[in-house]
């Protein structure tokens, strides 16, 4: 006999510092990265019965959050993007050889990123998830989430005015080139 | 500006302009550094107490008959 799995609603308090973190990261200031969190926990409450025991709870949880997120975003576009515009400017004039990025610069570079960038770049440069627990999380094909971390990162280094951002990645094969290739053009 | 952002094939990057393989790790580093930072940050805070009431009533609401 196995013991009874547990409840995992016992175990939602001790995701909330994630979640939020992760909301924040989305919604860019914490009344509405909160909110998010808030009605992520109302909507996981009510399907639990939808969820593997045994399983990861917190990715639940987070693919739960982003969708609620998107989901709204596309209804409201309350939050405008422009692509072209953070294509065209650098935030910041780079010498060549000042490679060092200091943290408030970061930050507003960030901030300036796709949502879908921003996403990204947290579950698997801040949270530690591989590409594979990732794409779960969001929804994606694995090699969706490679080529977006890359081309999240490129775009980081325009923002922060880092000259050859394209050719500092040092993971990009030929295949993942060619597909950045393609689809540069488009927003990711 | 550099007319090359977003076109991989199309390197029109003068020499001097580029940077150092040292350079290069040393931005990586940073950046992803700073995403920790950024995160570590947040996950750092405190519970606030709108979700240990909103976690309560929850819980009431599912012990109700």
């Amino acid at each position: 006999m196995t013991a009874p799995a547990a409840d995992p609603r016992d175990e939602v308090l001790t995701h909330v510092p994630a979640l939020r973190a992760f909301a924040l990261s989305l919604t860019r200031n914490m009344p509405d990265a909160d909110d998010l969190v808030q009605d992520t926990i109302v909507k996981a409450w009510g399907n639990f019965d939808k969820f593997t025991p045994g399983t990861d709870l917190r990715a639940w949880m987070f693919t739960i959050l982003r969708n609620v997120f998107f989901s709204r975003k596309r209804k409201t576009r309350r939050e405008v993007e422009d692509p072209d515009d953070i294509y065209a400017s650098s935030l910041f004039e780079r010498p060549a050889h000042d490679s060092r990025i200091a943290f408030s610069e970061f930050l507003r570079a960030f901030n300036r990123l796709t949502p879908e960038h921003r996403e990204v770049l947290v579950l698997v440069g801040a949270n530690g998830y591989t590409c594979d627990e990732a794409a779960k999380v969001i929804g994606v094909a694995v090699g969706t989430v490679k080529s977006r971390t890359n081309r999240a990162r490129v775009r980081l280094c325009e923002l922060l005015g880092v000259t050859g951002g394209q050719d500092f990645l040092p993971t990009l094969d030929g295949a993942t080139a060619a597909v950045m290739g393609r689809s540069a053009s488009r927003a990711a | 500006m550099s007319e090359t952002h977003g076109k991989p094939g199309g390197d029109v990057q003068p020499a001097e302009e580029r940077m150092t393989a040292e350079q290069r790790r040393q931005i990586k580093r940073d950046i992803d550094e700073n995403l920790r930072l950024t995160y570590k940050a947040a996950l750092e805070e405190e519970v606030p107490d709108r979700f240990h009431q909103l976690l309560a009533a929850l819980r009431d609401k599912d012990t109700q008959p």
